[in-house]
C-alpha cells in the first residue's frame, strides 16, 4: 500500500490550511481572554461543531469502527444514550451557570461554588487525564501510520530506516497542532476544529456508503450478520443474551447517566468550546447544535465496523451472543497474532480473534481508490489532530488559571499569563510525546485512559450536580466527597475483575470479590460507585458543615440564580425546542434500531 | 473562508485523481462509477459555497 501525490497533495493541503488558520488566529489573539477563552466571541454553530469535533479523537473513529464490527449496532448506545441527553441537559440546564459565572474553566467554577481545595483536586486530576488523552491520540495516530505502511515508500524512497516512520509521524503532529494553538490558542483551534469536522464528515460519508454497498445494503448485513449485531436494545434485559454483556439498567445507570454526564457536563474539553461562544443564548445552543450530528454519527463510524465484519465473516451461521464470528476470509478485519510467537491468538472457543481495531482503517484502504484514500486518511489524521489540540486546549488553561496563577503566581499582569499559556502549550505537548511514547510501552493504555475517566469525570459530576442544584452543598462535603469517590472507584476497580481477565490494570489487584460478565459492565459498576459515594458522602459532609451565604452563591446555584429568559426571536434558537427536536429525534431512532 | 478553500481544493484534487487515474486504480469494477469525480464535483461545490457565503458575511461587516 503507498501513497499517490494526489493522496499526498490532499493530506499536504490540510497541514498547510490547518497551519494558516492557527496563524490568522494569532492576529486577533491580543489577550489571556482572547487566547484562552477566544474571546468569547464564537457564534454558536462554530462552537457547535467544534463541541463535537474535539470529542472526535482516537477513540472515536477507530474505537467506535472496532466496537461496531465487535458488538454491533448495539455500541450506539455511546451516542443515543451515552450522549445526547447529557448534551440536552448541559445546554438547558448547567451553561447558564458555566457561561453566566464568568468562570474562566469548570475547575474555576468549582472554586466560585465551593472552594479552592475542591478547585485544586480537579484540576490536578484533570490536567494528568488531558496529557494522556492528547498522548494516546498522538500514539495511536503513529501506530495506525505504521500499521498501514502508508509512508514505508517515501521512507523507502529517501533511504531512512522505515523505524522512523513511528517518530516523523509524532513530531509532525505534535509541531502542527503545538504551531496553530501557539499562534491563534483556542480560535485557532476551534476554527480548526470545524475544518477537521467537515473533513471527517467527508472522508466518512463516502466509506459508509461504499462498505454498505460492498455488502448488498443494510437488507445484506441482516442476511449476513447475526441479529444481536443489529439491535440496539433487543436482548439488554439480561447480560448473557446482548453483546455487550450488560443489562439494561447498568446501561442507563452506568452509561446513560453517571459516565456520560460525567463527561459531557464536566469535561473542561468540550465545556471550553461553549464557554467561547459570543452570547448566554449561543452558549446554551452549543452543546444542542452539536447533538444533531452526534446522533448520526453511528451511521458514520459504526456502520463501517459491521460491514467490515460482514465482509471478513461472510454468512453467519447464528452464533448467538456468545459466540464469536468464525473467519471465513480475512478481506478486511485481519486476525489478531501473539507478539511474542506470531502465531493467531484464540477466544475460549478456540476461533481466532479479530483484531477490530483495524477494522476501518483497513476498510478505508481496501476500499478507497487513489484520491479518494488521500481524503480518508486525511479524515483520520484531522479526527486525531482535532482530539489532541482539544485537550492541549484544557490543559493550557486548566494550568495557567487553576494551577499556575491559583498557586504559584497569584498577581501578574494579562500578558504575563498569556505567554504563560503560550508556554503551557509547548509543555503540555511536549507532556503529550512523553505520555504517546509511554503507552507504546503500555500494552492497555486504552484500559487505563477508560479507568482515569471512571475516576476522574464519574465523582466529579455528583459535585457539579450538587454544586448547581443544591445550595446547602459546601466546599468541604465537595472535597471530601469528591476524594471518598475516587478512592471508592478505586477500591471497586481493586476488588472486582471480568470474566477471563487477569489481575492488574483490568481490576483484581486488591483481591477478588467479584466477577462481571463483561469489562464493560466492570467500568460502568466502577463509575457508579465512585459517582454514588461521592454523591451520597457530599451530602452528609455538607450536612455537618456550614453552609455558604445564599449571597455569594447567586449566578452558581439554581435555585438562587434568576432564571435565564429564552431568547427572543426565531423558534430555532430556543434551547428548550432544539432540546425537544434531538431528544425526541434520538427516541425515534431507538426505535427504528430496537 | 479556510474551509471554503480546503474544501474546493480537495474537490480539485479528487477531479484531477478522477481524470487522471488508470481505471484499475479507481476500482471502477467494484465501485460501480468513477468516485473521485462525483465526491470531488461535491467537495468542489461545497467548497466555492463556503466562499462566496464567507465572502458575503465580510461584505456585511
Amino acid at each position: 500500500m503507498h501513497l499517490s501525490l494526489i493522496d499526498g497533495s490532499i493530506l499536504g493541503l490540510y497541514l498547510v490550511v490547518v497551519l494558516a488558520v492557527g496563524f490568522l488566529a494569532s492576529g486577533r489573539t491580543k489577550s489571556g481572554t482572547d487566547f484562552f477563552l477566544a474571546g468569547r466571541s464564537i457564534p454558536a454553530w462554530v462552537c457547535g461543531l467544534a463541541f463535537i469535533s474535539a470529542n472526535l479523537g482516537a477513540q472515536e473513529v477507530i474505537g467506535m469502527g472496532a466496537s461496531g464490527a465487535k458488538y454491533g449496532m448495539s455500541t450506539a448506545h455511546f451516542y443515543w444514550l451515552g450522549a445526547i441527553p447529557a448534551m440536552v441537559f448541559i445546554g438547558i440546564f448547567m451553561m447558564p451557570f458555566y457561561y453566566g459565572s464568568k468562570a474562566r474553566s469548570a475547575p474555576e467554577y468549582l472554586r466560585l461554588r465551593f472552594d479552592e481545595k475542591t478547585r485544586g483536586l480537579n484540576a490536578l486530576s484533570f490536567a494528568l487525564m488531558t496529557i494522556i488523552g492528547s498522548g494516546v491520540s498522538m500514539y495511536a495516530m503513529a501506530k495506525l501510520i505504521t500499521v498501514l505502511h502508508v509512508l514505508d515508500a517515501p521512507f523507502a524512497a529517501m533511504h531512512l530506516p522505515q523505524t522512523w516512520i513511528f517518530h516523523a509521524a509524532i513530531i509532525t503532529s505534535a509541531l502542527v497542532v503545538m504551531s496553530y494553538i501557539y499562534a491563534g490558542g483556542l480560535r485557532g483551534a476551534i476554527y480548526n476544529e470545524v475544518l477537521q469536522f467537515f473533513l471527517i464528515v467527508a472522508g466518512f460519508v463516502p466509506l459508509a456508503w461504499l462498505s454498505l454497498k460492498a455488502v448488498g445494503g443494510w437488507h445484506g448485513l441482516t442476511t449476513t450478520l447475526d441479529p444481536s449485531y443489529l439491535h440496539v436494545w433487543k436482548g439488554m434485559a439480561h447480560p448473557e443474551t446482548n453483546r455487550l454483556g450488560i443489562d439494561a439498567g447498568s446501561l442507563v445507570m452506568g452509561l446513560g447517566f453517571v459516565l456520560s454526564f460525567g463527561y459531557w457536563t464536566t469535561d473542561f474539553l468540550v465545556v471550553q468550546r461553549a464557554m467561547a461562544a459570543d452570547s448566554m443564548g449561543a452558549a446554551r445552543r452549543t452543546p444542542l447544535i452539536a447533538a444533531f450530528p452526534k446522533m448520526l454519527f453511528p451511521f458514520l463510524v459504526i456502520v463501517p465496523g459491521l460491514a467490515a465484519l460482514a465482509l471478513t465473516t461472510g454468512p453467519m451461521t447464528h452464533p448467538g451472543v456468545a459466540g464469536g464470528p468464525a473467519v471465513v476470509s480475512q478481506a478486511i478485519i485481519p486476525v489478531k497474532l501473539d507478539a511474542a510467537t506470531g502465531q493467531p491468538m484464540l477466544d475460549s472457543a478456540g476461533k481466532p480473534q479479530l483484531d477490530y481495531d483495524l477494522a476501518t482503517p483497513n476498510l478505508l484502504i481496501k476500499s478507497l481508490p487513489t484520491g479518494m484514500l488521500g481524503l480518508g486518511l486525511t479524515a483520520l489524521l484531522a479526527s486525531f489532530m482535532s482530539g489532541m489540540a482539544g485537550n492541549v486546549t484544557a490543559f493550557n488553561t486548566v494550568w495557567t488559571y487553576d494551577i499556575y496563577q491559583a498557586y504559584i503566581r497569584k498577581t501578574a499582569s494579562d500578558a504575563h499569563y498569556l505567554t504563560m499559556g503560550r508556554i503551557a502549550t509547548a509543555v503540555g505537548i511536549l507532556l503529550s510525546i512523553g505520555a504517546a511514547y509511554m503507552a507504546s510501552q503500555f500494552n492497555n493504555i486504552m484500559d487505563l485512559i477508560q479507568l482515569i475517566c471512571a475516576f476522574v469525570n464519574a465523582p466529579v459530576f455528583a459535585t457539579f450536580l450538587l454544586g448547581m442544584f443544591w445550595k446547602r452543598a459546601t466546599g468541604h462535603g465537595a472535597f471530601w466527597g469528591l476524594l471518598a469517590g475516587t478512592v471508592a472507584a478505586a477500591l471497586h476497580h481493586g476488588l472486582t475483575l471480568s470474566v477471563g481477565a487477569v489481575a492488574g490494570i483490568k481490576g483484581g489487584w486488591l483481591g477478588l470479590l467479584h466477577t462481571y460478565p463483561s469489562e464493560m459492565a466492570q467500568n460502568f459498576t466502577t463509575a457508579i460507585w465512585a459517582w454514588s459515594v461521592c454523591f451520597v458522602l457530599t451530602i452528609l459532609g455538607s450536612l455537618v458543615t456550614k453552609a455558604h451565604s445564599e449571597e455569594s452563591l447567586i449566578g452558581l446555584v439554581y435555585s438562587l440564580t434568576p432564571k435565564v429568559d429564552e431568547p427572543a426571536g426565531a423558534w430555532f434558537k430556543s434551547p428548550v425546542v432544539l432540546g425537544v427536536i434531538v431528544l425526541a429525534t434520538t427516541l425515534v431512532l431507538n426505535i427504528i434500531f430496537w | 473562508m479556510p474551509i471554503g478553500i480546503l474544501c474546493a481544493g480537495i474537490g480539485l484534487l479528487l477531479l484531477w485523481a478522477g481524470f487522471s487515474t488508470p481505471p484499475a486504480e479507481l476500482k471502477l469494477e467494484a465501485i460501480g462509477f468513477n468516485i473521485n469525480l462525483a465526491w470531488g464535483a461535491v467537495m468542489l461545490i461545497f467548497g466555492l459555497g463556503a466562499m462566496a457565503l464567507a465572502l458575503q458575511a465580510e461584505k456585511r461587516d
